[in-house]
């Protein structure tokens, strides 16, 4: 059985939080990448769907590995996730639908419970929001042959665009709270908890020190008495033993 | 740990440009038009097409929809086509001429999109050769004396929702008010875009071939 060490109590439990959020991040990037491979069969762009995908995770288990103490795969992986909204929009030829993903991106970042992991997410989509919503328009109003698959609308009006971002502002900004306040919760546990052993670890040297002053009523003045740092209690008991024993 | 980090820094950006770049070969791709086949034999707007021993047609006004289900473009299409065919298909004949080496082509056709229009199978790209078709999707539309009223795109490239230019659908509605092909249709059509007709891509791969043995 592990020992416990109440001192790593709080660093041991962030880590199993960090894992546990590795492990479903990685399992929804994986299925990330089988959603491009199942969308490629729709206008058949395997090539860009399989290709794509696959950068994507490299991106991400490279920064993993490459730094496994800090937070960077965590960035990564909100980067990960915005490009993978792209792609699916790029595959599905603009289908609003698609346009979602980023909305399940960010849900998916609560888990890491730090609120910057939404940053690379919002970067990528108000950027590639703009330019490419911009292209589509510019097309349009100058009378071009439209290549971009942004919206299937002919273009995205800046009315809707200018809702579009406040929604998905307030969206980000609920998932950067919830992160945040997850983070909070934690670290009351870890509070909490330290309160607690603290209290748990000053009962056992009040039920050491009843036993010792029993033994001291009872004539046992040669057992050991042993007492931890700052015990005022169990120190004046071994004084007491030690005055009995004609030592002092 | 230096070292991680430009590492890194020199994977992140090959990575992302990579990405960005597979993207724009993409669009270039299907940005351009459809090349022409080398033996392309070129037919005319009002020209007369003599498909009788192709098609039964009945009507007086003909429209034809050039498919290939192993087309993205013209799988795409196919919302607007379905859209266009129910909007007319009281007052003009739709074919659906489909080019494919699969015999079963018919049928999915058929089973996929449930449209009541004939769909002929066009192995060898007899129609489209006599129609001056080279790649999918496209529309021909015949008058009453089997002359090329309309062929082309649908829509400027590969957009088939913008409403200005629905070439098809504006043609057509000219046609059935007996008026000429309005000009803008013939200044703003552009090449065909889309996907090479397979019997187009076969004669091409034969003639690669010729001139590489020789």
């Amino acid at each position: 059985m592990q020992s416990f060490d109440p001192s790593r109590f709080g660093e041991e439990l962030k880590e199993s939080i960090k894992k546990r959020s590795d492990k479903l991040i990685e399992i929804f990037l994986i299925s990330y990448f089988l959603v491009g491979i199942l969308l490629a069969s729709a206008y058949d762009t395997w090539l860009i769907g399989a290709s794509v995908g696959a950068l994507s995770l490299a991106l991400y288990f490279l920064a993993k590995k490459l730094f496994p103490k800090g937070n960077v795969h965590q960035y990564t992986a909100s980067l990960v996730v915005g490009i993978f909204m792209a792609l699916f929009i790029y595959q599905m030829h603009g289908l609003f639908e698609m346009h979602f993903f980023a909305f399940v991106g960010a849900t998916l970042m609560i888990t890491y419970q730090n609120w910057k992991a939404q940053l690379p997410l919002l970067l990528f989509v108000v950027v590639h929001h703009a330019t490419f919503g911009y292209m589509q328009y510019s097309n349009f109003i100058e009378n071009k042959g439209n290549t971009i698959y942004f919206t299937q609308l002919n273009y995205m009006d800046l009315e809707t665009f200018i809702i579009h971002a406040i929604l998905a502002a307030i969206i980000v900004f609920i998932c950067a709270l919830w992160a945040h306040d997850n983070y909070k919760r934690t670290e009351e546990i870890i509070a909490n908890t330290k309160n607690i052993m603290a209290v748990a670890e000053a009962n056992e040297s009040v039920a050491q020190n009843l036993e010792y002053a029993m033994m001291l009523s009872n004539g046992m003045i040669n057992e050991k008495i042993t007492y931890k740092e700052g015990d005022l209690m169990g120190e004046a008991l071994s004084a007491i033993q030690k005055k009995l024993k004609g030592e002092l | 740990m230096k070292g991680r980090i430009i590492i890194f820094s020199l994977a992140c950006s090959f990575i992302l440009f990579s990405i960005g770049y597979l993207f724009w070969e993409q669009e270039l791709k299907y940005a351009k038009p459809t090349p022409i086949p080398q033996h392309f034999h070129e037919v005319k707007i009002g020209e007369r097409v003599d498909l009788d021993s192709y098609l039964n047609i009945s009507k007086k006004n003909v429209v034809l929809h050039f498919y290939n289900a192993d087309c993205p473009c013209s799988r795409f299409n196919m919302k607007d086509f379905e859209q266009f065919a129910r909007t007319y298909e009281s007052q003009v004949q739709f074919f659906v001429i489909v080019q494919s080496t699969d015999d079963d082509a018919v049928e999915k056709f058929k089973r996929k999109y449930e449209l009541n229009l004939p769909v002929i199978l066009d192995k060898d790209g007899k129609i489209s050769d006599r129609c001056g078709i080279y790649s999918t999707p496209q529309a021909v539309i015949l008058n009453s004396s089997s002359e090329i009223y309309f062929k082309g795109n649908y829509n400027k490239t590969r957009f088939c929702s913008r409403k200005e230019t629905k070439f098809a659908e504006l043609a057509l509605d000219h046609l059935l008010k007996e008026e000429p092909l309005p000009l803008f249709i013939l200044s703003e059509l552009s090449a065909p875009y889309g996907c090479t007709l397979p019997s187009d891509a076969a004669s091409e791969n034969l003639a690669t071939n010729f001139l590489n043995l020789n």
